[in-house]
C-alpha cells in the first residue's frame, strides 16, 4: 500500500494537497492501491472530500480510523432526534439556538447547523448542571455522526474530549491537563484498542502508533510518502514496525538560489536532510533539484525525480485554438498576490512595455495575501499604469484566462513547483519566467515555448516582453510549441517516473522481508 | 413485593440497618416476599453482604439495577493481567498498589481490595506530567463498574457507570470549589437513544425514579417502607407510580427531647407529619412515641411495632454471668449517649463493689472515644473499661454479662435494650423518649433512672451486682415477657395488619 501522509484536508488547499489529489487519481487510474492519510480532526472532513472528489475508501483520517468512522452512511440529525419534550421542560427558539429550560434554569441548548440540508439539523448541544455550569458539549459531524463530546471542569476548562464511535462508545480521548509551568499540555488515551488501553504523550506519539497500525496491511513494509515533514515526519521516523519511508520535497531545499552546496537548508527540511540515512528514498519534482541534492548529499539514499503536476494528453489536444483568437497584446500574471510571486516586477517592467507598446495590457489574477493588494495598487498609481494594469481577483475558470492572453509572466523569487507553468503551456500560453530554483528551467523549452529571465532584472524582463509582443509570428510559434511542450508532462509519463520508485520499493521490501524469515 | 428503603448496608451498620435486617429475617420467616433496597453505590457490597450473612438476592441496589447487574452475581477476583495493560509496560507489584511504568514514565497505578491478594480494586491513569486524569473502579464481582474523570484542577468532574458489557448507562456530574465540597450537580440516565436520556438534579430524584420503575414492574401491589428518613421520605413523596408507602421512624421525631408537643420537628420527617395523607402510615417502635405523635397529629396513622423479636434459639444469660460483675453497653459512641455519665456511675459503683468491668460495643468518633478513655483513666477505672469496637452480631456476647446499661439522652428505641431482654439480661437505663419504658419494667426487669441522676444509676447497678438472685429473677422475668410479647408470629401479625397484607 502507498500512503500519502498529510496533516489535514480543508477547503483551502495549497499546492501540496493539490499534488496529493492528482497523485491519488493517477495511482487509481493505474490500479495501484494508495490512500491519503491525515491526522487532524474536522467535523466537515467528508464534505471537503466530497467537494474535492475524493472517495471515502481512498482516504484515512486518524480519528475516523480509531472510531470506526471511515465510511458511514449520511444522515440528517434534527432537534427531534436528540431531545424529546418532557414534563416540566419548556422549549424556545432564538435564532439558531433551541433552548430547553426547567423553570428558569436552562438545562440544554441545541445549536442548529448553518447552511444545512434541513432547517433543524443539529450541529452541537450544550448541557448544563443545576448550578448553571456547562458540563458537556456534544458535536455532530456533517454526516450526522455524534462523534465528539467535550467535558468542562469546575473552572470552566475543557479537560477531556472524547471521540466516539457510532454506538456512542468512547474510543479515543484527548486529555487537556497542565504541566508544571501551568501551561496546557495535550496527551491522549486510546480506549480498548484490541483489548488494550494506551496512553500517548502527544499527537506525534499517537500518530506514530497510527502509522504502525496502517502498516499492518499487505504484510508490512508499506510505502509512506511524507508530504509534510513538520506534522508527519516524527511519527513516521519513530514507527516501531519496518516500513519504507519516502521524503517528498515540495520546495527548494535551500534558502535562495545561490551556492546550493553550502547555503542554509530550508527550515522545513533541515532535520530530515541532516539525517537522510533514516529515509529510504527522496522525491524531488525536477531533474535540476535532483542534481543539486545529489551533489550535496550523495545518493546513499536514492533520489527520484517525479513531477507533482501533469496534464492529460487528450485535454491538451482539446485545448488547441488558433492564435488569432487571443486578445492582442494581453499579458497575464496568474499567482497569489504574495511577496515571493513578485507582482511588483511585472508592474515595473510594464512601465517600460507600455512606452513601446501603448495598447499593452496586464491582468493580475489571484487572491491577495495580507497587505499585498494595497501596496501593489499604490505602485500602479505611482507609475501611472491605472489604464494598463488590472487587478482581476480569483477565478475558478483560469483556463479561460490562459486562452485569452497572448503571453504569461511568472517572475517569482521562489517556487516549489510552478504548476501554473504547466497549465499555461497546456493552454498554448507562451510564458516568461524567472530562472529560479526549481521548475521554470525544467518546464519551459527556453527560446521555443517561453523565455527564462533573471531574478531582479526588470529591464531584462521588459525587453523579453516587448520582444515577443512585437513579433506576432514568433509569438504564434511559441504558442504552438507550448502545446507540444505540455505533452512532456502527461499523466502517463508521470506514472513512468513513479514506477521507478515503485520498483525500488518492491525490491527493498523483498530484501528486508527475507531477512525476517531466516530459517 | 415489599421493599425497605435504605441508604446502604455497611460492614459497620447503625441501628437503622440493624432494624431493617431483623425485619427482613422476620418477613422471610413468614414467606413474605421482601427485599432491602440500597441507594448508594458500593462496589464491595458482595463482600459486605457475605460478612453480614445476608443473601445477595435479599438486597437490590439502585446502581446494580441501572447497571443491569444480576442480584446473585458472585464474587470474582480480577488480576493485573485482565485489565488491558499494554504488554510493553512494566508492572512493579506491591500488596496495596502496583506501579505501571513505560520506560521512565509512571503511567498507571493499580490498587487492590483491602484484605485480598491482588484483587483489582481501581486503576489510576496518569498523563505524562503526572496528572491524575481518570480512575477505573472495579467491583468485587469481577467487572469494571465505573470510571471517575478529573478536571484540570484535580477535582472529580464526573463519573461514568457501565453495564456488564462496558456500555455506559449512567453519568453523574459534580460541582464544587474544592475537594471537601463537591456535590452531585447533574445525573444522566442513558436511554437507548440520546433523546431517551433522563436527567435528574439529585440522587434522591434518581431514587424516586427507581422506585417508580420497581412499582411499575411489580405485577402485584408494591409496598415501600422507608427506613432512613433522610433518603427515603422525599423520593417516596415524589413518586408517580401507584404504590403503598410507609415511613419507619427510627428516631425521636422532635429535635428537643422532652417536648414532643411543641418541639421543632426533624426536617426529614416533617413532610409526612404535616401531610399524612400522602403516605399510608408511619411505624415507630414504642407505644409512647405512637401516643405522642397521635396527640400532636391526630390525622396521622401510626403503629408501634417492636424492631426485635424473640428467638428461642438465642442463648440465655448463664447463672455465672448473672453472678459476675460484668456490665455491658451497646450503641454508637457519641456525645448524645452521654457516656461520661455512664463512666462516672461505674466509678461510683466500683467503690462499693470490687471487680466491676464495663465493656462498650460500638463504633464512633475517634476523638470522642479518646476523650472517654482519658476520662476513665482520670476516674481511676481505666483498667476496668474496655472499648471492644463494633461487632455485627452480639448474640454470643450478651449472655456473658450481668446487666446492660444505657445513658442515652434520646432515641427512637435502642435495639440493645430489647435484645438484652431477650437474652435475659436486666437493664439499667435512664428514662428518655423513646424506648426504656416500653421494654423495661422498673424494679421488675430492670431499673429506670431519671435523666442525669448518676448516683441513682450507680445505686441501681450496685443493687443488681450485689444480689445475683435478684438479678437472676429480673433476667428471667425479662426473658419470659420478651418470649410472650416479642413472639415472631405476634410481631409479624401486627405488620400484616398495618401493611394490609393478606393472611
Amino acid at each position: 500500500m502507498y500512503y500519502f501522509l498529510n496533516d489535514q484536508m480543508a477547503y483551502a488547499k495549497s499546492g501540496i494537497e493539490g499534488a496529493e489529489i492528482q497523485r491519488l487519481q493517477l495511482f487509481k487510474a493505474n490500479q495501484t492501491p494508495a490512500k491519503i492519510v491525515t491526522r487532524q480532526f474536522a467535523l466537515d472532513l467528508h464534505d471537503v472530500l466530497k467537494d474535492a472528489g475524493i472517495d471515502d475508501t481512498d482516504f484515512i483520517n486518524l480519528f475516523d480510523y480509531f472510531c470506526d468512522l471511515l465510511s458511514t452512511p449520511w444522515q440528517q440529525v434534527t432537534v427531534a432526534d436528540v431531545c424529546q419534550p418532557t414534563a416540566g421542560v419548556t422549549r424556545r427558539r432564538e435564532g439558531r439556538q433551541v433552548i430547553f429550560s426547567r423553570g428558569s434554569r436552562v438545562i440544554r441548548i441545541v445549536y442548529l447547523r448553518e447552511k444545512a440540508g434541513h432547517e433543524q439539523e443539529v450541529s452541537n448541544v450544550q448541557y448544563f448542571d443545576v448550578t448553571g455550569r456547562t458540563i458537556k458539549m456534544s458535536w455532530w459531524d456533517t454526516r450526522g455522526n455524534h462523534c465528539l463530546d467535550q467535558y468542562f471542569d469546575q473552572g470552566g476548562k475543557i479537560f477531556q474530549e472524547h471521540y466516539l464511535d457510532r454506538h456512542g462508545r468512547t474510543r479515543l480521548e484527548k486529555l487537556h491537563y497542565l504541566n508544571h509551568s501551568q501551561q496546557e499540555k495535550f496527551s491522549w488515551k486510546l480506549v480498548d484498542f484490541h483489548g488494550v488501553d494506551y496512553l500517548f504523550d502527544g499527537l506525534h506519539d499517537l500518530t506514530r502508533f497510527f502509522y504502525d497500525q496502517l502498516n499492518q496491511v499487505d504484510g508490512g513494509y508499506n510505502v509512506f510518502v511524507c508530504d509534510r515533514t513538520t506534522e508527519t515526519g516524527w511519527g513516521l521516523l519513530h514507527m516501531t514496525t519496518p516500513a519504507l519511508k519516502v521524503l517528498h520535497l515540495h520546495n527548494n531545499h535551500v534558502v535562495g538560489n545561490e551556492d546550493v552546496l553550502h547555503a542554509k537548508l530550508n527550515n522545513f527540511y533541515a532535520s530530515a536532510l541532516t539525517h537522510l540515512n533514516r529515509w529510504d528514498a527522496v522525491i524531488v519534482p525536477t531533474p535540476q533539484q535532483a542534481q543539486d541534492m545529489a551533489a550535496r548529499f550523495g545518493t546513499a539514499t536514492p533520489i527520484f525525480t517525479i513531477r507533482v503536476a501533469f496534464v492529460k494528453a487528450a485535454d491538451v489536444a482539446a485545448n488547441r485554438l488558433p492564435f488569432s483568437q487571443r486578445e492582442q497584446h494581453l499579458v497575464v500574471h496568474v499567482a497569489r498576490l504574495a511577496p515571493e510571486k513578485q507582482q511588483a516586477s511585472s508592474i515595473r517592467a510594464f512601465a517600460q512595455v507600455v512606452k513601446a507598446i501603448p495598447d499593452a495590457k496586464l491582468e493580475l489574477w489571484g487572491y491577495a495575501n495580507g497587505d499585498m493588494a494595497p501596496k501593489l495598487h499604490a505602485l500602479v498609481e505611482k507609475l501611472h499604469l491605472a489604464d494598463h494594469v488590472f487587478f482581476k481577483g480569483y477565478t475558478r475558470d483560469i483556463a479561460a484566462v490562459y486562452n485569452r492572453a497572448q503571453l504569461g509572466l511568472l517572475p517569482s523569487s521562489a517556487e516549489g513547483f510552478p504548476l501554473t507553468l504547466i497549465e499555461a503551456q497546456a493552454h498554448g500560453l507562451p510564458m516568461i519566467a524567472n530562472d529560479i530554483h526549481y521548475g521554470p528551467a525544467d518546464i519551459l523549452a527556453n527560446g521555443k515555448s517561453g523565455l527564462l529571465t533573471q531574478n531582479g532584472d526588470i529591464d531584462g524582463l521588459a525587453n523579453a516582453i516587448i520582444g515577443l509582443l512585437n513579433d506576432s509570428t514568433k509569438l504564434a510559434q511559441f504558442s504552438a510549441a507550448a502545446y507540444d511542450n505540455a505533452l512532456r508532462f502527461t499523466d502517463t509519463s508521470t506514472f513512468v517516473q513513479w514506477q521507478k520508485l515503485m520498483a525500488f520499493a518492491a525490491k527493498k521490501k523483498t530484501r528486508l522481508a527475507a531477512f525476517e524469515h531466516v530459517d | 413485593m415489599i421493599y425497605f428503603l435504605d441508604e446502604y448496608l455497611l460492614a459497620k451498620n447503625s441501628s437503622v440497618e440493624h432494624a431493617a435486617l431483623k425485619r427482613l429475617a422476620l418477613f422471610k420467616q413468614f414467606k413474605q416476599p421482601v427485599k432491602i433496597l440500597t441507594r448508594d453505590y458500593d462496589r464491595l457490597s458482595v463482600q459486605t453482604l457475605r460478612e453480614l450473612g445476608v443473601a445477595q438476592t435479599d438486597v437490590r441496589n439502585m446502581f446494580d439495577y441501572f447497571q443491569h447487574v444480576p442480584a446473585d452475581r458472585p464474587e470474582k477476583a480480577v488480576h493485573n493481567d485482565e485489565i488491558n495493560l499494554p504488554t510493553m509496560d512494566e508492572v512493579s507489584v506491591d500488596a496495596n498498589q502496583s506501579q505501571v511504568t513505560n520506560g521512565d514514565r509512571l503511567r498507571r497505578q493499580v490498587g487492590y481490595i483491602p484484605g485480598t491478594v491482588g484483587h483489582v480494586y481501581y486503576q489510576n491513569f496518569l498523563d505524562d506530567q503526572g496528572n491524575l486524569v481518570e480512575c477505573d473502579l472495579w467491583d468485587a464481582r469481577g467487572f469494571k463498574s465505573a470510571t471517575q474523570y478529573f478536571g484540570q484542577d484535580g477535582l472529580l468532574a464526573f463519573e461514568r457507570y457501565y453495564d456488564l458489557r462496558g456500555v455506559p448507562v449512567l453519568d453523574i456530574y459534580y460541582a464544587g470549589d474544592h475537594a471537601g465540597q463537591i456535590q452531585i450537580s447533574r445525573i444522566v440516565l442513558k436511554g437507548q437513544t440520546l433523546k431517551e436520556d433522563h436527567e435528574f438534579d439529585t440522587l434522591g430524584e434518581l431514587f424516586s425514579y427507581f422506585l417508580d420503575q420497581l412499582a411499575t414492574e411489580d405485577s402485584e401491589t408494591t409496598i415501600f417502607i422507608s427506613d432512613r428518613p433522610g433518603i427515603g421520605v422525599q423520593p417516596l413523596l415524589a413518586m408517580h407510580a401507584a404504590a403503598k408507602k410507609f415511613v419507619y421512624i427510627p428516631i425521636n421525631h422532635v429535635l428537643t427531647p422532652g417536648k414532643p408537643r411543641q418541639g421543632e420537628l426533624d426536617g426529614f420527617i416533617q413532610p409526612v407529619l404535616q401531610h399524612p395523607q400522602k403516605v399510608d402510615g408511619l411505624i415507630v417502635q414504642t407505644p409512647q412515641q405512637q401516643h405522642d405523635l397521635h396527640d400532636r397529629f391526630p390525622k396521622v396513622r401510626v403503629a408501634a411495632i417492636p424492631a426485635v423479636t424473640f428467638d428461642p434459639a438465642l442463648t440465655a444469660r448463664s447463672a455465672a454471668a448473672a453472678a459476675s460483675k460484668k456490665i455491658l453497653f451497646v450503641g454508637r459512641l457519641s456525645p448524645d449517649k452521654q457516656l461520661d455519665q455512664l463512666l462516672r456511675a461505674v466509678a461510683l459503683a466500683s467503690r462499693q463493689v470490687s471487680g466491676v468491668t464495663l465493656d462498650l460495643f460500638g463504633y464512633g468518633d475517634e476523638q470522642y472515644q479518646t476523650a472517654m478513655r482519658q476520662l476513665a483513666d482520670r476516674l481511676e477505672i481505666g483498667s476496668q473499661v474496655t472499648f471492644k469496637g463494633y461487632q455485627s452480631s452480639l448474640a454470643d456476647q450478651y449472655p456473658r454479662y450481668a446487666l446492660l446499661v444505657n445513658t442515652n439522652l434520646t432515641d427512637g428505641g435502642p435495639l440493645a435494650l430489647v435484645e438484652a431482654q431477650t437474652h435475659g439480661l436486666p437493664v439499667v437505663s435512664y428514662r428518655f423518649s423513646y424506648g426504656p419504658s416500653a421494654c423495661v419494667i422498673d424494679q421488675e426487669t430492670g431499673y429506670l433512672i431519671k435523666q442525669g441522676r448518676v448516683n441513682d444509676l450507680a445505686e441501681a447497678i450496685v443493687r443488681l451486682l450485689k444480689r445475683p438472685e435478684q438479678s437472676q429473677q429480673f433476667g428471667d422475668h425479662a426473658r419470659a415477657l420478651a418470649q410472650k410479647q416479642l413472639a415472631p408470629e405476634k410481631v409479624y401479625a401486627r405488620w400484616q395488619a398495618f401493611l394490609g397484607l393478606e393472611s
